[in-house]
């Protein structure tokens, strides 16, 4: 579907990781996973870059937000977390 | 009867006569109205941020059954106390049996220990946990499974080979997308 103009930005299709494997759940208590979907400042990655669905990114923000209450993962990140 | 789970956090500078008879206290309190499924120490970890001043935190999971009378008690000892940090309670299910779940519990800890019998055994196929229930006698069904089990395995390792590569793609992508904004 390339235009006219040379595509700039080479675009892959994402997948939902957590529709792709119904076996993987999303609980705050699981840090390593949720950590893929913080950036390094720590904030939440949007679907847009991360291609999780829309379901499935809320219940990340869900559980993320959980993690954070409990100081499992930080509110503000810095560089080196 | 619901289920509960709180995930608590004690200053580890407590020492540990001191830190005793909270959970003491927090066990025969649920002890009374409810019914204590695990408690579960995970011991000293690192925080993600300060709090109270303090980096590490000692955490206690407490999973257990009750009303809401108990979580509103349970989390007023929590808030008096200035030994507990912070604290988190999740609901995880509404009426439910405590019994059974006392049962699953056992379950799942039995085979936990199965798994890591077979995963420490040296001649036994890693793949093979799932059959660990299995007796001597059914040794030659286990080989001839174990044959099937590699196969499967191969196609499953191939998965995961693509979906690391899917991955790491995702994230080449995800940083042009960066770079781009």
């Amino acid at each position: 579907m390339a235009g006219p103009q040379k595509r700039k930005f080479f675009h892959r299709r994402k997948v939902c990781r957590f529709c792709a494997d119904s076996s993987l759940v999303i609980n705050y208590k699981d840090v390593n996973m949720l950590r893929y979907f913080i950036s390094e400042r720590a904030k939440i990655i949007p679907r847009r870059i991360s291609g999780t669905c829309a379901n499935h990114q809320r219940e990340v923000a869900r559980e993320i937000k959980k993690a954070r209450s409990i100081a499992f993962l930080p509110y503000v990140g810095t560089l080196d977390v | 009867m619901n289920h509960y789970e709180t995930i608590f956090i004690v200053d580890p500078d407590t020492p540990d006569t001191d830190q005793e008879p909270i959970f003491e206290k927090l066990k025969s309190m649920i002890a009374e109205t409810g019914m204590l499924v695990i408690f579960d120490d995970w011991g000293v970890k690192k925080l993600a941020y300060e709090i109270k001043k303090k980096i590490r935190g000692r955490y206690v999971r407490l999973d257990y059954c009750g009303n809401g009378d108990l979580v509103d008690a349970l989390e007023r000892i929590f808030r008096l106390d200035f030994r507990i940090l912070k604290y988190l309670t999740i609901l995880l299910g509404r009426d439910v049996d405590p019994e059974t779940l006392i049962i699953e519990e056992e379950e799942a800890q039995v085979e936990v220990e199965a798994d890591v019998e077979t995963k420490t055994d040296p001649t036994e196929n890693k793949e093979d946990t799932s059959d660990s229930p299995k007796t001597a006698d059914d040794a030659d069904a286990v080989d001839a499974e174990n044959v099937v089990d590699e196969q499967g395995a191969e196609g499953v390792v191939d998965d995961e080979g693509t979906e690391d590569a899917d991955k790491t793609a995702q994230t080449e992508t995800k940083t042009e997308t960066e770079t781009e904004e």
